[in-house]
């Protein structure tokens, strides 16, 4: 038993796991890879989505309200013979920043992922825009779970949304992830 | 209930802004609003404003016996196609907890097709827990 009274055995075991952690390559990200983005407004927030995520962006159209629902869903709409649910991105993100009802021009951004797809109200969407990949900041204080990262973005700066936790949150109920 | 053209009767009324729609065959009757009924949107989760002035009272067939319930107008048949119905969304959460058997497109609107055996059993649901 060593001074501080731990057992041998339990001081080899924080040696050899902070030898490996010490030893572990700090993840480099390539300088040279890029990434597909689709950035969009939600209000005065912009926001960016993988591309491969995007299924489509149409002009909103009327949303059918649903009911018993959690409030992060506003309806379903009717887009290309099907029925698919719109979020409030800004209630799942805990703002009040969201589109005005009657803003012109307003698009719906549907995502998809495996079987599921979800349509994002935005003011306008900008892409495909290639941003590299070591520009991303993942280590950002941002709580929301489905918030991947922050890349500048014109003169501010934009949340990448991780389209796979997003639509997890959504379509769990979790509205505010 | 199909005809010789390919169509389904659906009685379809509205509670608050949501347009909502049977089988019309389930549909025994359409009256004036009876205020002692229940109205649909509570039932189904919406606020709406009540005014029995536009309102009708539907009576539902309930194993031979009758249920009402109060909805809001307009209250009419519709023959819906085929290629009028809709799934129900996935991804679209808590649906389970609704008495919804899909959507159908009803004069440039979407039109929630109910079961009425859960509707009625929510109404009875309802009537059990205001008597104890």
């Amino acid at each position: 038993v060593s001074e501080d009274g731990r057992p041998p055995s339990e001081q080899l075991r924080a040696f050899i796991g902070a030898s490996l952690e010490e030893s572990k390559p700090a993840m480099q990200v390539p300088t040279d890879v890029t990434l597909s983005f689709l950035m969009f407004r939600h209000g005065g927030r912009w926001f960016g989505v993988r591309a491969e995520a995007v299924k489509l962006v149409v002009a909103k159209d009327s949303i059918t309200r649903v009911p018993a629902q959690p409030p992060h869903v506003l309806g379903v709409a009717l887009i290309r013979s099907r029925l698919i649910p719109v979020i409030d991105l800004a209630h799942m993100t805990r703002s009040a920043d969201r589109p005005a009802d009657d803003a012109p021009g307003l698009r719906l951004v549907v995502l998809a992922s495996q079987d599921d797809e979800v349509a994002l109200v935005a003011d306008e969407a900008r892409g495909v825009i290639e941003l590299a990949a070591n520009s991303i900041d993942h280590n950002t204080s941002n709580k929301v779970s489905f918030i991947s990262g922050v890349v500048k973005w014109r003169k501010g700066t934009a949340s990448v949304i991780d389209t796979g936790l997003l639509l997890r949150a959504a379509t769990r109920g979790e509205g505010d992830a | 209930v199909n005809d010789a053209l390919g169509t389904f009767p659906l009685m379809c009324f509205r509670a608050g802004d949501a347009t909502l729609g049977v089988a019309a065959e389930e549909v025994i009757a359409v009256e004036v609003a009876n205020p002692a009924a229940v109205y649909i949107g509570v039932l189904m989760g919406i606020q709406a404003e009540r005014s029995l002035r536009y309102q009708r009272t539907i009576w539902l067939d309930d194993g031979g016996a009758v249920v009402e319930l109060v909805v809001d107008s307009p209250v009419r048949v519709h023959r819906i196609r085929p290629r009028d119905v809709l799934p129900i969304a996935p991804g679209l959460p808590l649906v389970e907890r609704l008495p919804l058997l899909g959507f159908a497109r009803v004069d440039e609107r979407l039109a929630l097709l109910l079961d009425t055996k859960p509707l009625i059993e929510a109404l009875h649901e309802r009537r059990r827990g205001a008597t104890r």
